[in-house]
C-alpha cells in the first residue's frame, strides 16, 4: 500500500468522523423535545452563550420558587430543578380544550456541558426576575 | 374563519377581510412578528387586548407545511390576524414565518397598507443584547424608511440605530416599504434572544403611545409577566428554529 493510500484512508476517517459529529450536534437542535417530560414537568427554555473563559447558561423560570432551585452536576450534565410557585394547570395557560385538566408544578432541565467546562466550579446566581445565570470557568490546560 | 367578503391571491399567501372598516386619521398599522425575544407578538397583543379592538381580516398560508390550523372558539382562524380600532390597525401572528413566506409577506402587507391608506407601518422588534441580564429598563432604538417616518421620533428620546444587522421578517419589509415609498418606522427593543421579554415589549409600547397619541397601559403587561414567558415557551422554541433555518446570526457572534 502506497502512502497516498494511507493518506487518502486517513482523510476518510476524518471525513466520517466530522459527518459524525455534525449529524450529533444537527439531532440535538433540531429535535423539538417535547415541553413536558413523562413525570410531569415543564422543561425551561435555556440558552448556553462561550466566552474566552467560561460559560454561562441562562435559563427561563418565569413562576418558579427560585428558593426550591437545584442544580447538579451528573457526570457531564447539569441537572436543574424547581418547584414552581403554584400548581399550574395546562388549560389555563394555553385555552387548549384538550389536556386542560393536567397540571405541572415543577420544571426540570437536563443541559449536556461541553468538554472543557469546569464543572467543579459551577457558580448559580439567581435574578429577581426569575432568569437564572449559572456560570462555569473553562478548564486551564498548561 | 368564515367566508370572507374581500379576498387576495399573492404567491401563495391568502388575505380575507371578514368585515367592513374604516381607520380615522393619521393611521398606523402596527406589527407584532415573531422574531428576538417576541417582543412584537407580546406588545401587539398587549394592544389587542387593552385597546379592545376588533379582528376584521386575516392572512393565511394557502399551502402551510406543515399544515396546521388554529382553532379558537371552535372556529379555524389564519395564523396572521388583522385587528383595528380607531386609527389603529395591529397584525398579530400565531406562528413563526416559515423561511420561504418571509418575501411574499413582506409584499402583501406594504401593498395592504398602501390600498388601505395606512399613513405609517410601524415594526416592533427585539434585537439580541448579550448583557440583557444586567438591564434593568431596555432601551429602544429606531430605524425609519424615509424622513416621513423618521419625524415620527422627533421630540422623542430615543436614539437611531446607526450600525448593526436587521435580521428576520421585519427586515424585508423595510426594504419593500422604501421601495413603495411607504413610512415605516422600526422600533428596536434590547431583549433577549431566546426567551420571551414582556419587559422589552413594555419598553417599546411606552415610545410607541407618544407616537401614536393613545395611552397604551402596560401595567398589566408588566403583572403578568412572568405568565405571558410561560405560555409562549412554545412559540419562543419554534420561532428560535425558525430564524436558524433563515440563517440568522447566533447570539455567539454577539458575545
Amino acid at each position: 500500500m502506497s502512502w497516498i493510500d494511507e493518506v487518502f484512508r486517513e482523510f476518510e476517517r476524518i471525513r466520517k468522523r466530522i459527518e459524525k459529529e455534525i449529524d450529533r450536534i444537527m439531532r440535538e437542535y433540531t429535535t423539538l423535545k417535547p415541553d413536558l417530560t413523562p413525570d410531569g414537568s415543564l422543561q425551561p427554555l435555556y440558552t448556553l452563550y462561550e466566552y474566552s473563559d467560561r460559560y454561562v447558561i441562562l435559563v427561563d423560570l418565569p413562576v418558579a420558587d427560585t428558593s426550591t432551585l437545584e442544580v447538579k452536576v451528573v457526570d457531564d450534565k447539569l441537572v436543574l430543578e424547581a418547584r414552581l410557585e403554584r400548581s399550574i394547570r395546562l388549560g389555563d395557560v394555553y385555552g387548549h380544550t384538550i389536556g386542560q385538566e393536567i397540571s405541572v408544578s415543577r420544571y426540570r432541565q437536563v443541559i449536556p456541558l461541553p468538554a472543557d467546562a469546569d464543572a467543579e466550579k459551577t457558580e448559580v446566581k439567581v435574578r429577581p426576575t426569575k432568569i437564572i445565570e449559572v456560570i462555569i470557568p473553562k478548564k486551564k490546560f498548561a | 374563519m368564515s367566508r370572507p367578503l374581500y379576498e387576495e391571491e399573492y404567491n401563495g399567501l391568502v388575505l380575507m377581510e371578514y368585515e367592513e372598516y374604516e381607520l380615522s386619521k393619521p393611521s398606523f398599522l402596527i406589527l407584532g412578528l415573531p422574531d428576538t425575544g417576541l417582543v412584537g407578538v407580546i406588545g401587539v397583543n398587549h394592544i389587542i387586548d387593552v385597546l379592545g379592538m376588533k379582528e376584521v381580516a386575516g392572512i393565511d398560508v394557502a399551502g402551510m407545511m406543515p399544515p396546521v390550523a388554529v382553532i379558537s372558539n371552535g372556529k379555524v382562524r389564519p395564523p396572521l390576524r388583522i385587528y383595528v380600532k380607531d386609527n389603529i390597525m395591529a397584525l398579530s401572528a400565531e406562528a413563526p414565518v416559515p423561511p420561504g413566506t418571509v418575501y411574499p409577506l413582506s409584499r402583501i402587507i406594504v401593498d395592504y397598507a398602501m390600498k388601505r391608506g395606512i399613513d405609517y407601518i410601524v415594526s416592533i422588534v427585539g434585537i439580541a443584547s448579550p448583557n440583557r441580564i444586567n438591564i434593568e429598563k431596555p432601551r429602544v432604538y429606531w430605524i425609519a424608511s424615509n424622513d416621513k417616518a423618521r419625524k415620527l421620533v422627533d421630540g422623542l428620546e430615543i436614539e437611531g440605530f446607526m450600525n448593526g444587522y436587521l435580521v428576520g421578517p421585519y427586515t424585508l419589509i423595510l426594504k419593500n416599504a422604501i421601495r413603495s415609498r411607504v413610512p415605516n418606522l422600526v422600533l428596536l427593543a434590547e431583549a433577549f434572544m431566546e426567551f420571551p421579554d414582556p419587559e422589552a415589549s413594555a419598553a417599546v409600547l411606552g415610545i410607541l403611545s407618544k407616537i401614536v397619541g393613545k395611552e397604551i397601559d402596560v401595567k398589566k403587561l408588566l403583572e403578568q409577566a412572568e405568565l405571558i414567558r410561560l405560555r409562549l415557551r412554545g412559540l419562543m422554541k419554534q420561532t428560535r428554529q425558525t430564524m436558524a433555518e433563515m440563517g440568522a446570526p447566533s447570539p455567539l457572534l454577539y458575545a
